[in-house]
């Protein structure tokens, strides 16, 4: 008997068909994945197994739990033996505010395991260290948004492990966290599902690689219908479908595997001598010793004030036109040591300079130099982009504000040309470009003022493959012609790998390892950079006659 | 993993680190100082308030203390002098604070009577009977609320339905009691109409007020607990199989400290509701002798009377705060609740009832305009004919002409003071945190409580009325100027506006400005059925418009006395003041997507979150009012 059965599964809402026709099935102990991108029908398929559908869905075929036919049956009505448990995707709202994480272990755990009271508030605090959670009797004393979000994660799955199920659905549980939290995640998820008393797992997600780390099994969603399924390893040998192709190559491109077999190549190839190089050139940022902590909210109308401490005493000399990449888990101090250098941040103590002239934050004319020098690249770049303005106006924009001396006009077509728009965009508004001719014209009006350096936050994370490629090639493409430097931020390990010839490791606020991208991630030293580079998703298995995608 | 496993949304973290140090407390320092500006600046106006209105004050007094003595100027600058008057407003204004902390309020300019005493009388009999509200609305408010349970429970967040029913309780009070009043005590005789000895009379105005505020109360916690079912969390607890009742109970617990707000100002609204209660059903009451002290410029009472009214709102406001930080607990100091769901656009059949309700009116207008409202040419309640079609009222005048002429004076009137709340509201939206303090007092104040003030000083008048729903209606469009600004702050292209060297005249007016000017303009046209109403209740007080000036209010309250000879001149200005409540409720209700047709980047995949302060409860303010709109975030 299969833990779960959907057969011909079919969804409409108001009419439009969202899921045609699934057919797919997780064995007892099994784990299987359902990959698709959203609105391939995925969570629609989750909610209709959880008895969870929207009021204006309807639905037909078959879903069976254990064997027992559970379709259009509301979770609270359910057979004991049908019952499901989830794990949501955001953790910071799947958990009441209000009550303490004891409360609402304690209550599925009396329910489900019919433990008296006191039992059941041990069982929760056993259910909190068996996934990990540090201090599991301190913790559970706690309120959800105490805690971090992975922290909160597992609390979520401890709650679906008391409700001693036969089944767990699992939907994009790890999305919102970092890489080396993830890993957490998905080893806790690893070590309770699909064993002889724990229960089946269908996770879903878009990533193939997390789900090659932990599935055996696979159902490939696209549009609504199931276009591929099979074992992950098969799968991954031979895709049939383009979709799945593209899947994997994503996956592939997160990875740095290839970048470490090309490093180790080049390393042995030459040595030395571009380092030398980098050395002799002229300092352009300096960050000197600099410290900055943030007030916290005080606990209590009368508690004392907490101070969070971002950065410590850390420094950093950055040549001119280097390309370094700072990486890190969330919490590490990047982004604040980024906004530090765009001056719109003050430092606690220490100070940010530029060319040995001081950077702190000021008005708009006192900073005009400095804006001129160095100007930003944002996350999802193209989001910056005021909607409603022409694509002259936008780029004129820094030009004008920052009174750049020379032709504007000419300054605005030659911004865009070495970003690849050309002069019959100028009248265009902003929100008549496409998502890629958008990313570009924001990466346009950061190098319209010819800075020395682009900071660039997460330039690129929550975009599709495709607008990834463009942009990180764009940038590259920037700073080899102009020889502008780049810093960028991030905690995506193959995309510095393939930008940036320096990374910097930060943890807790520290700069923790400095090297050339090369060395660094052939040979890690430091137990965090270790952590970071074990903690990214690898495809376990390679794939007979596909080429690892190179930079 | 490349498509958004990393995506840890930098937006929001640089946003919380945003809030350093500096910034927040010299935020926080602002609004104080402007809260407790304000304050200081109501109590100074309301202390001074005998030297605003222009009168020779001594002479007064001593006509209050000395009904026959002779007035020698001697005995003139004694009082002058005892009442500070020689200091100026200042000395004045310490002279009345010196005595009215020692519990004296002076002596009343018409009974001769000490203040004090007698207000506190009439204070008790007045919470008396909004007690008896209060219970009215509670009961009402849970059979409201029921049915949103059940579709929570089910799994559908969406909007209930019961508009109609809820626009039908939402009624203005002193429509609601002037109909009561017709029915039951007049036509059908269940209760006494007038008076206060007894149970008997506490019904009908216990009905008028709490209906109203029941009505209103239930929309709003159905609203709030169909936002709440539709948080993950209630996923979470019903799949893990949580009972029933925890899941209710939790889910209204999670609900009530955001209503908590809300809530207090319903509870100032029922103080304010009890001028017109005890207006209407005679009932000696605080409201009933400020109103009298209001009209008869008896300013010590007035004093006495607007101060313990604003000591009971504000005891009433501090409570609910209170409440609120219990129930939030540790969830309010980590101020990381979940962001409301957006609610779904309302369908197209909700749009039927408003503009039913709209022909209606228009029709009325229409047919009336032609007609001359002035002219007595009429016998006195004539019934309707083919030539007067809604009959004639007690001095012989067309009432269909006088509804006519009357919509467009009261509309019309009602036009300008929506534009100039606009403009107050966009100016005091962009500074926020200098505004937080005016706008808070201003939008617990009830329009009522400001007609009394303002009538007081400047004698009863359209203007005056205008004025005083004017000082009152502009808070809830800068509170959602203030929530948009935030929100449009926060917003990528807004947020980089710093690093490509924009200042910050420019960020306002190019940047954030055309942005925020749509949403809240249309916000100003939403509330004006509602201001009109305001206009109308402080017409039917005598507070507004006076004889013989069409205004609706005006026209009800002449009718009241004629009622049982002419039903006529009552049930025409009241069915067509329930047209327009039914018309600002049901048009309020619509979820219409105020941030205008745009849509903003629509390639970005995360939603924006609403700028809520939980601490500070901008938003909530701008959500409360009886004629609001749901601020909704897509």
């Amino acid at each position: 008997m299969h833990s779960l059965e959907v057969t011909d599964l079919r969804i409409s809402i108001g009419g439009r068909t969202i899921v045609n026709g699934t057919t797919f099935s997780v064995g007892q102990g099994q784990r299987v994945c359902l990959l698709g991108e959203s609105g391939s029908g995925k969570s629609l398929t989750a909610a209709a197994v959880l008895g969870r559908l929207p009021a204006n869905a309807e639905a037909d075929g078959s879903i069976k739990v254990n064997g027992i036919e559970v379709l259009g049956i509301p979770a609270s009505k359910r057979p004991e033996d049908a019952r499901v448990a989830m794990v949501f995707q955001d953790s910071a709202v799947a958990l009441n505010p209000l009550v303490r994480l004891k409360e609402q272990l304690i209550e599925p755990l009396r329910r489900h395991r019919g433990l008296s009271r006191e039992d059941a508030a041990k069982a929760a605090v056993e259910l909190a260290e068996s996934v990990g959670l540090p201090d599991p009797e301190q913790i559970v004393e706690r309120f959800s948004a105490e805690l971090s979000g992975g922290q909160r994660q597992r609390v979520c799955i401890a709650l679906a492990l008391a409700c001693n199920t036969r089944l767990m659905v699992a939907d994009e549980p790890t999305t919102a966290l970092d890489v080396v939290t993830q890993k957490r995640v998905l080893d806790v998820l690893k070590r309770y599902t699909a064993g002889q008393r724990t229960p089946a797992l269908l996770f879903i997600t878009h990533d193939f690689a997390v789900a090659s780390e932990l599935c055996s099994d696979s159902v490939v969603m696209k549009d609504g219908d199931v276009i591929e399924q099979g074992q992950v390893h098969s799968i991954f040998a031979r895709p049939e479908h383009a979709y799945t192709r593209e899947l994997i190559r994503a996956a592939q491109a997160a990875t740095v595997d290839p970048y470490v077999q090309q490093f180790r190549d080049e390393l042995a190839a030459l040595r030395a001598s571009e380092a030398a190089e980098v050395a002799a050139r002229p300092v352009f940022f300096d960050v000197g010793r600099v410290s900055r902590s943030y007030r916290m909210p005080a606990k209590g109308l009368f508690g004392p004030r907490v101070d969070r401490t971002a950065l410590e005493e850390t420094s950093l000399a950055i040549a001119e036109g280097e390309r370094v990449g700072i990486v890190g888990v969330s919490g590490s101090g990047k982004t604040t040591l980024l906004r530090l250098m765009l001056a719109l941040d003050e430092t606690d103590t220490g100070a940010v300079s530029c060319q040995g002239k001081p950077v702190r934050p000021g008005t708009v004319r006192a900073l005009k130099w400095y804006r001129r020098k160095v100007q930003y690249v944002p996350q999802d770049p193209a989001s910056t982009l005021d909607p409603l303005m022409t694509v002259r106006a936008l780029v004129r924009e820094p030009l004008v504000r920052l009174g750049v001396e020379g032709d504007h006009d000419t300054m605005v077509r030659e911004a865009l040309e070495s970003v690849g728009l050309d002069a019959t965009y100028l009248r265009r508004r902003a929100n008549e470009l496409s998502g890629g001719q958008a990313q570009r014209l924001a990466i346009a009006r950061a190098i319209a003022t010819r800075p020395d350096f682009l900071l660039a936050d997460e330039p690129v994370s929550g975009l599709d493959l495709p607008m990834r490629e463009s942009i990180v090639a764009l940038l590259r493409k920037v700073s080899e012609e102009r020889g502008t430097g780049i810093v960028v931020v991030s905690h995506d390990l193959s995309m510095v790998a393939s930008l940036c010839e320096r990374t910097v490791v930060m943890h807790g606020g520290a700069v923790v390892e400095d090297r050339p991208t090369r060395e660094l991630l052939t040979a890690p030293r430091h137990e965090r950079t270790k952590e970071l580079l074990d903690a990214i998703p690898t495809l376990h298995v390679v794939p007979e006659g596909m080429t690892p995608v190179a930079a | 993993m490349a498509l958004s496993t990393q995506a840890v949304p930098a937006l929001r973290r640089t946003q919380r680190r945003s809030t350093g140090i500096s910034d927040a407390s010299r935020a926080m320092l602002i609004s104080t100082a402007s809260r407790i500006g304000t304050i200081l600046l109501v109590i100074f106006l309301l202390g001074i308030l005998p030297l605003l209105s222009g009168r020779d004050i001594a002479a007064t007094v001593f006509r209050s203390r000395y009904a026959e003595g002779e007035m020698t100027p001697a005995a003139l600058e004694a009082i002058r002098q005892e009442l500070g008057l020689d200091g100026g407003p200042v000395g004045a204004f310490f002279a009345w604070l010196g005595n009215a902390a020692q519990g004296d309020f002076g002596v009343s300019w018409t009974t001769r009577q000490p203040v004090l005493p007698t207000m506190l009388e009439a204070m008790g009999n007045s919470l008396m009977l909004m007690l008896a509200s209060l219970v009215v609305a509670v009961v009402l408010a849970a059979l409201l609320v029921i049915p949103t349970i059940r579709r929570g429970l089910a799994g559908r967040s969406d909007r209930t339905g019961g508009g109609v029913a809820a626009a039908f309780t939402a009624l203005p009070e002193f429509l609601l009691a002037s109909v009561l009043l017709v029915v039951f005590a007049v036509w059908l005789g269940w209760f006494p109409p007038f008076g206060w000895r007894g149970p008997a009379y506490l019904v009908l105005p216990a009905l008028s007020m709490g209906l109203p505020a029941g009505g209103f109360l239930g929309r709003l916690l159905s609203d709030a607990l169909a936002s709440t079912f539709s948080e993950r969390w209630v996923a979470t607890w019903q799949v893990a199989g949580f009972s029933r009742t925890r899941v209710v109970l939790a889910a209204i617990r999670r609900t009530l400290p955001g209503v908590t707000a809300p809530m207090s100002l319903i509870l100032v609204g029922i103080t304010a509701g009890a001028v017109v209660i005890e207006q209407v059903y005679a009932i000696p009451g605080i409201g009933r002798e400020t109103l009298a002290a209001a009209q008869s410029q008896d300013l010590p009472t007035l004093q006495a009377g607007v101060i313990l009214l604003m000591l009971l709102a504000v005891a009433l406001g501090i409570g609910a705060n209170l409440v609120r930080r219990l129930l939030l607990g540790p969830a309010l100091r980590s101020s990381s609740l979940p962001a409301p769901v957006p609610k779904a656009p309302s369908s197209r059949w909700a749009l039927l009832l408003p503009a039913a309700m709209l022909a209606l009116l228009v029709v009325v207008i229409v047919a009336g305009l032609p007609r001359d409202p002035f002219s007595l040419d009429y016998a006195r309640l004539e019934g309707p004919s083919l030539a007067l079609p809604l009959g004639a009222d007690a001095s012989g005048r067309d009432v269909l002409a006088r509804i006519s002429h009357g919509a467009l004076s009261t509309i019309g009137l009602g036009a300008i003071v929506a534009a100039i709340c606009l403009a107050i509201g966009l100016v005091v939206g962009l500074f926020p945190n200098l505004g937080s303090g005016p706008i808070e007092v201003t939008n617990a104040a009830p329009p009522i409580l400001a007609g009394l003030i303002v009538a007081a000083v400047m004698g009863p008048s359209s203007f005056g009325a205008a004025v005083a729903v004017t000082i009152v209606s502009w808070a809830p469009l800068a509170a959602h100027t203030a929530a948009l600004v935030a929100e449009v702050k926060a917003q990528p292209h807004v947020k980089i506006a710093p690093v490509l060297g924009v200042g910050p005249v420019r960020l306002m007016l190019r940047y954030i400005l055309p942005s925020v000017i749509g949403p809240v303009f249309r916000h100003a046209c939403l509330r004006l059925p509602g201001i009109a109403l305001a206009l109308a209740a402080l017409g039917f007080l005598g507070l507004g418009p006076q004889p013989p000036a069409s205004d609706w209010g005006l026209i009800l309250a002449e009718g009241m006395p004629y009622v049982e000879r002419a039903p006529l001149v009552v049930l025409v200005p009241a069915l067509s003041l329930i047209a327009l409540s039914i018309f600002a409720v049901s048009l309020s209700s619509l979820s219409i997507d105020l941030r205008g047709g745009k849509p903003r980047v629509s390639r970005r995949r995360k939603p924006r979150r609403s700028i809520t302060d939980p601490r500070t409860g901008l938003v909530p303010a701008a959500r409360t009012r009886t004629a609001d709109i749901p601020v909704t975030t897509p």
